[in-house]
């Protein structure tokens, strides 16, 4: 008896642990702007994406390109969580965060709209040879209910960045 | 008395005498150059005149009474109307369709309306062939849904290498008949080719030149003119040096703008596109 509630306490304790170390994130909370530019200025890249005010007009319009239905992200201040910096074609680099209405939601996109767009742009990338590793190495990850899209000429230093802030916000929100 | 009266009669009498004597012997003295002069005196008009009181109280005339002097007219300063300020809304109905250099256009956001149809090295013969960059029909047929307004459309820069200009122009021409098939009474915008820096011109070695974008520019404008509801876009003065080509500042890959020339550039097809829709 003493055995089976030993066996059944570790086996519990496990499984809190598998949960535990699955969700880091789940209760993430971020500012997609604010948090997008923070990305921006801890990663290093050839051209240094900018961008746009984007109104919720504009927004539309980019997840329109995106072929992304705006019913699946959260809205903020009226508007889609969504941020997005480029080069305009400058160069490869660029940073996108969205915020999704749930994290099933978030993994959908991931896999689903974000991973075609980011395929169909590799195979663009002849038209600019010297950009192809970046792109072939584009972070696309998941945390919580938001997706983060990183195009940088360094992805390993930008996926240690983007976990050290992920990491801030998590503490923060805590 | 008698005496007086009969003195007064005489001397009448002589004086008559006198003035008859005078007139009969013509003066006296006889001028031998006026002798056949004659005094004659006309008689006076026997007509009796009567002259009616002149009524200085009334006009004479019926005249008009006299209009208000008008105020003295003052020339109009000329005002000078400043140019409207691009407004995006006139995008509302319009799909673009074009190659990276729209694309770059539309990632920075400075247009947010409209239909962007758009990817990376699109040329005017794969929009009949290739999808936007997350579409699943080819460009072209993007156009076969929808009513709008104006197409505006950006090719060029992946032809520039092409042999021969006619088979881009060509090609263009059959392009704009297949768009108005699909989008008859849609205005057709025609972007011209912005130029690259001076460094990516003179070091291409795929007609990726400032003299072959004006002599494409030239061309393009050239179709537009001979097509009917067609229109160029030409490209504004700020996004050319004087010596043709893009600023150094304007790109980092000496092609593609940056976000400030983008957003110069995107005012200008603004003001554009807002001439000819709304006439302004």
């Amino acid at each position: 008896m003493k055995k089976f509630f030993a066996l059944l306490l570790a086996l519990v304790t496990v499984a809190g642990i598998c949960a535990c170390g699955g969700d880091k994130y789940a209760d993430l909370s971020i500012k997609v702007d604010g948090f997008g530019q923070n990305i921006i200025n801890g990663c290093s890249f050839d051209i240094v994406p900018e961008t746009a005010e984007l109104n919720a007009d504009a927004i539309k319009s980019q997840l329109e390109a995106l072929r992304i239905d705006p019913e699946k992200l959260k809205a903020a201040d009226e508007k889609p969580e969504f941020f997005y910096a480029t080069t305009g074609e400058q160069s490869a680099d660029f940073v996108m965060v969205l915020g999704a209405k749930d994290a099933e939601a978030a993994k959908k996109l991931s896999e689903g709209e974000l991973k075609t767009w980011l395929d169909n742009l590799r195979k663009d990338s002849s038209y600019n040879p010297e950009e192809a590793p970046k792109l072939d190495s584009c972070i696309n990850k998941v945390a919580g209910r938001y997706v983060f899209l990183i195009c940088s000429k360094d992805s390993a230093a930008a996926e240690k960045a983007l976990t050290e802030l992920l990491d801030n916000a998590v503490k923060q929100n805590g | 008395m008698n005496k007086k009266l009969i003195a007064l009669l005489l001397a009448a009498l002589f004086a008559c005498m006198g003035l008859i004597a005078c007139s009969g012997a013509g003066g006296g003295k006889q001028d031998a150059d006026n002798s056949d002069v004659k005094v004659v005196i006309e008689s006076v008009t026997q007509v009796p005149v009567s002259i009616a009181p002149i009524d200085t109280t009334a006009p004479v005339l019926d005249t008009p009474s006299p209009t208000d002097t008008p105020a003295p007219n003052v020339t109009a300063v000329p005002v000078i109307t400043p140019p409207p300020a691009p407004d995006y809304t006139v995008f509302k109905n319009c799909a673009f369709v074009g190659n990276s250099i729209f694309e770059g256009l539309r990632q920075y956001g400075f247009i947010p309306y409209g239909h962007f149809f758009t990817r990376v090295g699109l040329s005017i013969l794969t929009v009949y062939t290739h999808t936007t960059t997350n579409g699943s029909i080819p460009v072209i047929d993007e156009l076969n849904t929808g009513h709008y307004e104006a197409v505006i459309m950006m090719f060029g820069q992946n032809e520039l290498g092409w042999p021969n200009i006619n088979t881009f122009i060509d090609k263009y021409e059959q392009f704009l008949r297949d768009v108005w098939r699909r989008q008859p009474g849609a205005k057709l915008f025609i972007m011209g080719i912005p130029p690259v820096s001076a460094e990516k011109s003179a070091s291409s070695t795929t007609g990726v030149t400032n003299e072959n974008i004006f002599i494409y520019n030239a061309q393009l404008e050239d179709l537009c003119a001979r097509t009917p509801n067609c229109y160029y876009i030409s490209i504004p003065e700020v996004l050319v040096t004087a010596d043709g080509a893009l600023p150094k500042d304007a790109s980092g890959d000496g092609i593609h703008l940056n976000k400030t020339y983008s957003k110069l550039w995107s005012d200008h097809i603004c003001l554009t596109v807002m001439s000819v829709l709304r006439g302004h």
